[in-house]
């Protein structure tokens, strides 16, 4: 149990770190949330993970 | 195994008792083997049983209240142990020959033994109820801990999902690398939370069950141990 502990700590901290990395990157390009927005192709994944909808899938599955 | 070794060994196992009542009772064992003398001593070990068992005996004695008034009874207490564990050994509760004790040592050990065997008989049918009961109870509990772990591991394959989704479409707006960077970062942020959360549900069910269910058979075979003198 330990071992996989020790395992998935690691594999979480080098995911963390790469999305680190990847944000800081893509900050540098001259990235942001805002021109994500205006990204056309980005959208329907923003409509998707928008708060609205998730609270919407979960009152369905729900039931209410 | 010899007379040495078995003390040895009994006085290690004694743990249950204080070290007076220890002592009272090597002395009573070293006596039993000097009564026996050395031709049949061998004889005496393979009566007495291993000292492990003698212990847990004279434990589930101590634990019952058959030695322990005796060996409470002050200074007195000395003799009176070392002869009821020799009693005990052959199954003999006699009181003291002592006039004054007598009244004293007679109504502790009736009672004992009036408590003793109605409980005795009591316990033993109840023990596989109760064992099943608790295993019912345990199964009902891991249930829930189940359910609610599984609402937890849900939201562990959420993030999962949403990683999916977020590498999806950063691969599909790879010509614009800050917006492909930024999901990505969403994407790999996701996956490191959804494996922690995955894993610690899984973890934490696997071992509460594991748990529950080791604490509500051990402690009913322990008891059953106890019970048959084991």
């Amino acid at each position: 149990m330990k071992k996989i502990w020790k395992r998935v700590a690691l594999a979480a901290l080098i995911f963390l770190v790469a999305g680190g990395i990847c944000l800081c990157v893509s900050l540098y390009l001259g990235g942001s949330l805002n021109r994500l927005y205006q990204n056309a192709a980005v959208q329907p994944l923003l409509e998707q993970l928008s708060s609205e909808h998730i609270l919407d899938l979960l009152s369905a599955l729900l039931g209410q | 195994m010899n007379r040495q070794q078995f003390l040895v060994e009994l006085n290690q196992y004694l743990t249950f008792f204080t070290p007076e009542e220890k002592a009272k009772i090597i002395a009573a064992y070293g006596a039993r083997f000097d009564e026996n003398g050395q031709d049949s001593e061998a004889a005496l070990l393979a009566e007495l049983g291993t000292p492990m068992m003698v212990a847990i005996d004279l434990k589930r004695r101590k634990e019952a209240g058959e030695r322990i008034p005796a060996a409470g009874d002050g200074g007195g207490g000395t003799d009176d142990l070392a002869e009821g564990i020799a009693e005990a050994e052959s199954e003999d509760a006699l009181p003291q020959p002592d006039e004054a004790e007598q009244p004293e040592t007679v109504p502790s050990e009736t009672v004992v033994t009036a408590g003793e065997s109605p409980s005795a008989g009591e316990e033993k049918p109840s023990f596989g109820a109760d064992l099943v009961l608790s295993i019912i109870g345990s199964t009902l509990l891991s249930i829930l801990i189940a359910a609610f772990f599984l609402v937890i591991a849900a939201a562990g394959a959420g993030f999962l999902v949403a990683m999916s989704y977020l590498f999806l479409t950063g691969l599909k707006t790879l010509l614009y690398p800050a917006d492909a960077l930024l999901l990505f970062s969403g994407g790999l942020v996701s996956l490191a939370v959804g494996i922690v959360v995955l894993w610690l549900a899984a973890w934490s069910a696997i071992s509460l069950i594991a748990k529950l269910f080791r604490a509500a058979c051990g402690k009913r075979i322990r008891t059953a141990g106890k019970e048959c003198g084991v």
